[in-house]
């Protein structure tokens, strides 16, 4: 994952797609909460486009990991402005947290992860910037509790409560860019 | 684009929670007790799926199939069983044998079946209502206007709105035709004329009389005429009580907050002797000449916070007391055969200890096992009971313990 990182300094030509990186974070502003993010993208960068892979954690509500396909396009006067989108999904952020004994079993499914938005792109010199966006964050995830009674039936009588969550939010994030 | 945002915000953040609910349970389906009793008798084998307690007897295995009746193994080979009948029995949890006679619940009811052919057994005695405790049928009664519950029919249904636990809790509390099964002791039972049960059993058999445990009693059958039980004394017990073993001339039971000695040299009269409290848990007991062995472990019905096996000192049974614990990972039942010690340790699998020296009990052998919950010894085979299985291993070199056969649970 942070391969990219050293592949910082290496010399690229004009017009060649080089390694990027971008660590971000910042807030998640949603209906009931305000909770920070944070996120690691590392990818191509091509003329004025990125595409790479990221991996963040967002505490909104639910600890969850999102991992995502990261995509931006740069435009505008020296290409300080951009537009982005990631696609993903969100997992649970404590994996060892299933729960289960003899008659029950808790755990968490993953769910679809967005994230878009646009920002503004401060040169910081060799080849860093400093990044300012806002967006839009959609997350889903499910917890489900099984649970089963008596072993006296030809088969247990079992329950499932699936609780999907839907949190939608607006994203300000901030990030440092480097690699190009 | 900033102006926006605020118009934006309302719009774009929302928390939001779905629930859905989904419910399988079982409807009872009743006959009468005439076709019940008609529809007991040998049909052909089937398939083991919710195995229960399990009793020896000669080269026959009974093999309980929890509330369905009993399978007959024909076990002259170990390393060959064969699965030859099934016995429908609704109801049905317990059993023992008493030379050709085997003896059943059928919920509240005990049955006297001949089997002396296995293959075209006889319903000798039918006696209403002797464990009335057991008229239950998952929150159903299991026996009312002459109708039992001979049948369940499976039922599906699921409910979807936003996450509110009165979903949940409505279709509990709403008096809907939904059956929770009544929470049972794990499955199992317990041996010459009498043939051998395990440590699990409920019922036991010690020369012409036949012991059972409800929660709270411990009462007592004549059965010197095999085929005709006639009920005796009962006793009363603290609530908790889980299982029976005999041992000499002493039944040794096993409750949630302690085991109790009683002295059954007038075996129409159980006496109290002596007793060992615990902490609440389960406890499967088995006893020897010197001491009894007492595995305590968690669970939803057990409550309690251990799991360990307890030795107990019997020189004195009116002062029984803990010798030395050990711990374990869940233990349900055990056996033991010489200085052999079998215990049933859950998840963890079967466990063997050497117990030459009850003090200093070490693990000799470790099975990998999928849940196992009883065994029974006999002729250097242990006989365990797990979830996906019947096992039969060969112990004849406790240090080369092998795998004679299975009977799959599906």
């Amino acid at each position: 994952m942070f391969l990219p990182l050293f592949c910082l300094g290496q010399p690229k030509g004009k017009g060649k797609a080089g390694f990027h990186s971008i660590i971000g974070g910042g807030a998640m502003i949603g209906e009931s909460k305000t909770k920070a993010f944070f996120q690691y993208s590392g990818g191509l960068e091509y003329d004025r486009y990125f595409t790479g892979i990221g991996v963040g954690y967002d505490a909104y509500r639910l600890n969850t990991i999102p991992v995502f396909a990261d995509w931006r396009m740069n435009f505008g006067p020296h290409r300080v402005l951009f537009v982005y989108a990631n696609v993903g999904a969100s997992f649970a952020a404590n994996i060892q947290k299933e729960e289960k004994t003899d008659y029950s079993r808790g755990f968490s499914r993953g769910g679809l992860y967005t994230d878009g938005g646009f920002g503004y792109r401060l040169p910081l010199g060799h080849s860093q910037r400093l990044s300012l966006s806002v967006g839009h964050s959609f997350k889903s995830i499910t917890n489900v509790h099984e649970f089963s009674y008596g072993s006296v039936l030809p088969g247990r009588t079992t329950s499932t409560n699936a609780y999907r969550y839907n949190y939608s939010r607006i994203v300000v994030k901030t990030g440092w860019e480097f690699g190009k | 684009m900033l102006i926006a945002l605020p118009i934006c915000f309302s719009a774009c953040v929302k928390d939001e929670c779905k629930q859905k609910y989904t419910l399988t349970y079982y409807v009872p389906v009743y006959l009468t007790k005439d076709e019940v009793k008609a529809n007991i008798k040998s049909t052909a084998p089937r398939q083991v799926k919710n195995p229960g307690k399990i009793y020896l007897r000669d080269q026959y295995l009974f093999l309980n199939e929890v509330d369905r009746g009993i399978h007959i193994i024909d076990n002259s080979n170990p390393s060959h069983p064969k699965n030859i009948a099934f016995i429908n029995i609704p109801g049905n949890m317990d059993i023992a044998v008493k030379g050709n006679i085997l003896y059943a619940d059928l919920y509240s009811d005990l049955l006297a079946i001949d089997i002396s052919n296995p293959q075209q057994i006889k319903l000798k005695t039918y006696i209403d209502n002797v464990f009335p405790y057991r008229n239950y049928g998952a929150g159903a009664p299991a026996i009312t206007g002459g109708k039992i519950i001979a049948d369940w029919i499976k039922k599906d249904t699921s409910y979807t709105g936003s996450c509110d636990r009165r979903i949940l809790e409505d279709r509990f509390f709403s008096g809907s035709p939904i059956f929770f099964a009544a929470s049972s002791s794990s499955p199992l039972s317990s041996i010459s004329p009498i043939g051998v049960g395990g440590s699990m059993a409920r019922f036991s058999i010690v020369n012409d009389h036949m012991y059972t445990v409800s929660s709270n009693t411990l009462d007592v059958f004549n059965i010197s005429t095999p085929e005709n039980p006639v009920k005796g004394s009962k006793v009363n017990l603290n609530w908790g009580i889980e299982t029976i073993y005999p041992f000499g001339k002493n039944l040794f039971i096993g409750s949630n907050t302690g085991m109790f000695i009683y002295d059954i040299s007038n075996p129409e009269v159980p006496k109290s002797v002596g007793q060992f409290s615990h902490v609440r848990s389960c406890d499967p007991v088995i006893a020897d000449n010197d001491y009894a062995y007492v595995t305590l472990r968690t669970g939803t019905q057990c409550n309690g916070s251990i799991n360990q096996l307890d030795v107990i000192r019997l020189n004195n049974l009116t002062d029984a007391r803990l010798l030395k614990s050990y711990p374990m990972s869940s233990p349900h039942g055990l056996a033991k055969d010489g200085d052999l010690l079998f215990i049933c340790d859950g998840k963890s699998g079967v466990k063997i200890y050497n117990a030459a020296f009850e003090d200093n009990i070490k693990l000799l052998k470790h099975i990998e096992f999928f849940d196992a919950y009883d065994v029974i010894t006999y002729n250097k085979i242990a006989l365990i009971i797990g979830k996906d299985g019947l096992y039969q291993y060969s112990y004849a070199n406790p240090f080369n313990i092998k795998l004679l056969s299975k009977i799959e649970v599906k």
